[in-house]
């Protein structure tokens, strides 16, 4: 599999480490009222899709940037690699 | 009290070698020290480099080499390696000039250098490294850093058939070992 990274080019997915749903780019406000519920759902539940997924890749063997991938999980199919900084809060 | 004479000892004892008529070669080096721009310093990190090495400083994957041989390279949007083979003033003139900028840590240890050369280097890198190695899009003065043979490499191309592969000084020989095997079986 390739990941075509923004800034790099397409690079070999064994460059790669995993690192799970994107949902861990948006942190709850522990300030809020039902924090320890949001912190349940944040840490542990993932909604795990045969589909389009958006998840976390860390190219430790490459520049060690954190990437934003849309990945098709049922055909691997890469939909969309972005900078997980440039996306951060959007 | 004895007076020791005290050597420096490289990773991998200034080992050379020529398998299929590729030139394997340890690359020495005197210093290897790497540079992470701070936070919103970019501009002032460049300015520095510029005064410091008398070059720009490189943009991601790129490289330089100053008029006293001294090779930077940028691995990342914020981390640059800077190598010095032999030039004498390095540590006490530029690392201080750099310092004035950018975090510096001494790699020197860390790494271990090795060229290969030759006109079959690419189908012997071709085995082991999974990067586009084709001029076009890994043209000369290029370096990545990648995986061959599970270890992490940092690759600088030189010429067209010149090569610099960088990797960690523990496991230098377990790499030279891969280089050795994927040479013999071009």
């Amino acid at each position: 599999m390739l990941i075509d990274h923004p800034l790099l080019g397409p690079r070999d997915a064994s460059e790669f480490i995993y690192m799970g749903d994107a949902k861990l780019l948006n942190r709850p406000n522990w300030k809020s009222q039902n924090s320890k519920t949001k912190f349940l759902d944040y840490g542990y539940l993932r909604k795990n899709p045969a589909g389009v997924h958006k998840e976390l890749w860390y190219h430790e063997q490459g520049d060690r940037s954190w990437l934003l991938v849309t990945r098709n999980t049922v055909t691997h199919e890469i939909l969309k690699v972005e900078l997980a900084r440039d996306t951060k809060g959007k | 009290m004895a007076k020791l004479d005290l050597k420096i000892k490289k990773p991998l004892d200034g080992y050379s070698k020529v398998i299929n008529q590729i030139k394997i070669a340890e690359y020495q080096f005197d210093n290897l020290i790497s540079l992470a721009i701070p936070l919103k310093t970019e501009r002032k990190c460049k300015l520095n480099f510029k005064k410091s090495l008398g070059e720009p400083m490189p943009n991601i994957e790129k490289s330089i080499i100053n008029k006293s041989g001294i090779l930077g390279f940028r691995i990342g949007l914020d981390l640059l390696l800077v190598c010095n083979p032999s030039h004498s003033s390095f540590v006490k003139k530029t690392v201080p000039s750099l310092k004035q900028a950018f975090y510096i840590t001494d790699q020197t240890g860390g790494w271990c250098g090795v060229r290969i050369d030759g006109d079959r280097v690419i189908e012997m890198l071709e085995r082991i490294c999974p990067l586009n190695l084709s001029q076009k899009i890994f043209a000369i003065g290029d370096v990545k850093r990648t995986i061959m043979d599970h270890l992490n490499v940092i690759i600088f191309r030189e010429t067209e058939k010149k090569f610099i592969l960088f990797s960690p000084s523990s496991s230098s020989g377990s790499f030279l070992k891969s280089i050795e095997i994927s040479s013999s079986n071009i």
